[in-house]
């Protein structure tokens, strides 16, 4: 594995001075040390209706992700933690996959593949979460594919200590009638590079993508999500919100792509963020690509402080500075976070998002 | 007479530099309703708005005093905490606050302490019965995509949960059909009793229908020209203002 730099590049370039064609060098994928990245200590439970496969399952091979094929190959071939699953039937359970980085397994660097059957439906969590100092490294390529009439969700927690750096690349195909969603959470790390690309290439393929960030002090963001539309019908939906704090750095990349053979196909974005800082710096570049006429495509963003309107009718209501402040930061997080399946995770992550939001003096 | 609850002195109030309440006094008791009306434009809503402590709103002379303390400069987070409450014209949408946690987390900060969940649960579904408001609307976030007569519901809702010693209802009625106001009346009657009190600011006589109103003020000319009994209303529904207005000077509530 050597260091990959170019990462989450934009799908078509514009000026370089925009900063916005790909994510910085100083977010580059790290080269695996000559010795190996160690020991994980990583887990999984299976839920009723999910197996696991010894080889990767040929379907969810030559997909690429919003990182690129560079990373994804990097973390496929230097991968210390491999694991394929197959969905068969309908699932009401969860299936699990944990990570912990911590001072004898600083590092992380998974390969998961996911291939649902035809007509099955089944939950994932992958929870990354660290001890409180290790600077380790957590990288992950998941790659799914939904065959006609599949169901997947797959909700990723990350809540890693502010030294780790945080590279998550997923890859999606969603056959006739499927339908992925992807639950994101980033709310950890130093470096977070996280992109996910879905291909709709077969009639009525959908594909959500519900995304939250947190970040603080001089932490570097960067986001890159492409859904492709070439089948008829398909459906895309992207909507990502943040709270960003101090230095912190973010960029969202977000692009639906309504390519040829893709009539009818629907496909929105959005992104909402909660600035802080004066100091943040915060880029967005939301792109919408037609080589199809009858699709629809829409995004919208919205960026700034808490709105002085809002904060004064929750004054009205008896509410202080502070609390209108941490209910208008748990308003951008409960979309999603009410996405969560388990409901002790769902509490540990807001605990977790609390604790940084008061350790950075946004609250408390 | 028993202690006011809102005395308001010889009250300015600006805007952008711009004035528009001067030499305003008004006084309510615990048990009173008083309406406010007016031509628009005349400061209706800055009345309301100076006395909830928008901060958008410059107090440049006189004094807001509530249940006997001074809250000329405290914030409107205190003051709604000292039982002052707004219903809104336009309140605002708040995506990711269901209706229900809203009003929980209000609810906690006025009384000081977090309400028991399945207690609130059940007064709430009460109260939403009361408003013919689906109990689906309290998972609903607040406001969002509620249609303007539910938005004002929402608004009674906040008033019966939260049962403030001064409710000010800003035209409430304001775009709601017939049925929805009368519904709304019902809720405002509700709430009130002898231990608290209403200013409702209204260009609309059926929202009181079912009240025992006791002052009708008349705002002109940057503070209140004229002070009657509820025979105004029908008066001014009839006539309009400026018979009224001809030749009135100062007066309080």
């Amino acid at each position: 594995m050597t260091t990959t730099e170019i990462l989450n590049a934009l799908p078509v370039t514009t000026w370089n001075h925009l900063r916005v064609n790909s994510a910085p060098k100083e977010a580059a994928l790290p080269e695996r040390p000559e010795t190996g990245w160690g020991a994980t200590n990583t887990a999984y439970e299976l839920s009723e209706g999910v197996r696991c496969t010894a080889l990767l399952p040929q379907e969810c091979t030559g997909l690429e992700s919003g990182l690129g094929e560079a990373a994804d190959l990097s973390i496929h071939t230097g991968a210390n933690f491999s694991r394929f699953f197959r969905a068969e039937g309908e699932s009401s359970g969860i299936t699990y996959l944990r990570e912990r980085l911590d001072a004898e397994h600083p590092n992380a660097v998974t390969h998961t593949a996911i291939h649902a059957k035809s007509g099955s439906k089944s939950t994932f969590v992958q929870l990354i979460q660290s001890d409180a100092e290790t600077a380790g490294i957590s990288a992950s390529l998941t790659r799914i594919a939904a065959e006609p009439g599949a169901e997947v969700t797959l909700v990723q927690l990350q809540l890693l200590n502010p030294n780790c750096k945080r590279y998550n690349a997923v890859s999606v195909k969603a056959a006739r009638d499927a339908h992925v969603r992807i639950v994101r959470a980033e709310l950890g790390g130093s470096v977070v590079v996280a992109g996910a690309r879905a291909l709709l290439d077969r009639t009525g393929g959908a594909f959500d993508l519900d995304a939250i960030y947190y970040g603080d002090g001089d932490s570097i963001l960067d986001f890159n999500d492409v859904a492709v539309h070439t089948g008829r019908d398909t459906h895309s939906e992207m909507h990502h919100a943040g709270v960003l704090a101090d230095r912190c750095r973010k960029t969202l990349r977000g692009t639906i792509d309504f390519r040829r053979g893709a009539a009818h196909a629907v496909g929105h974005e959005s992104e909402d963020v909660l600035l802080f800082s004066p100091e943040v710096r915060h880029r967005a570049a939301p792109l919408i690509l037609c080589t199809e006429e009858n699709v629809e495509g829409q995004h919208a963003a919205s960026a700034g402080r808490l709105d002085e309107n809002v904060l004064y009718y929750l004054a009205s209501r008896g509410l202080d500075p502070q609390q209108a402040k941490r209910l208008m930061v748990d308003a951008r997080f409960a979309p999603v976070l009410d996405k969560i399946p388990d409901e002790a995770l769902r509490d540990r992550t807001r605990e977790t998002l609390e604790r940084r939001l008061e350790h950075a003096q946004i609250l408390g | 007479m028993s202690q006011a609850l809102l005395h308001v002195r010889d009250l300015k109030v600006a805007v952008e530099e711009k004035t528009i309440l001067d030499g305003l006094n008004l006084t309510i008791h615990p048990g009173e309703i008083h309406v406010l009306m007016g031509p628009n434009g005349a400061g209706k809503s800055t009345l309301a708005a100076a006395i909830m402590g928008d901060p958008r709103y410059t107090i440049q002379g006189g004094t807001i005093e509530f249940d006997g303390e001074d809250l000329t400069d405290k914030a409107a987070d205190v003051r709604a905490r000292k039982g002052i409450f707004l219903s809104f014209q336009a309140p605002q949408e708040i995506p990711g606050v269901s209706l229900e946690s809203f009003l929980r987390t209000a609810l906690g900060a006025v009384q000081g302490k977090q309400p028991k969940v399945m207690a609130f649960r059940r007064a709430l579904a009460e109260k939403m019965e009361l408003l013919n408001m689906d109990s689906a609307y309290s998972e609903r976030y607040l406001n969002v995509g509620f249609s303007g007569g539910e938005k004002k519901k929402a608004e009674i809702l906040q008033l019966l949960t939260l049962q403030p010693k001064l409710a000010m209802l800003d035209e409430t009625d304001s775009g709601l059909d017939v049925d929805a106001v009368k519904t709304v009346a019902a809720g405002i009657k509700a709430y009130h009793n002898e231990n608290n009190a209403l200013l409702i600011i209204t260009h609309n006589a059926k929202i009181l229908e079912g009240l025992d109103v006791n002052y009708v003020h008349v705002l002109d000319d940057h503070h209140i020209a004229h002070t009657g009994g509820p025979e105004l209303i029908e008066q001014i529904t009839t006539g309009g203002f400026a018979g009224i207005l001809e030749g009135e000077d100062d007066h309080g509530g």
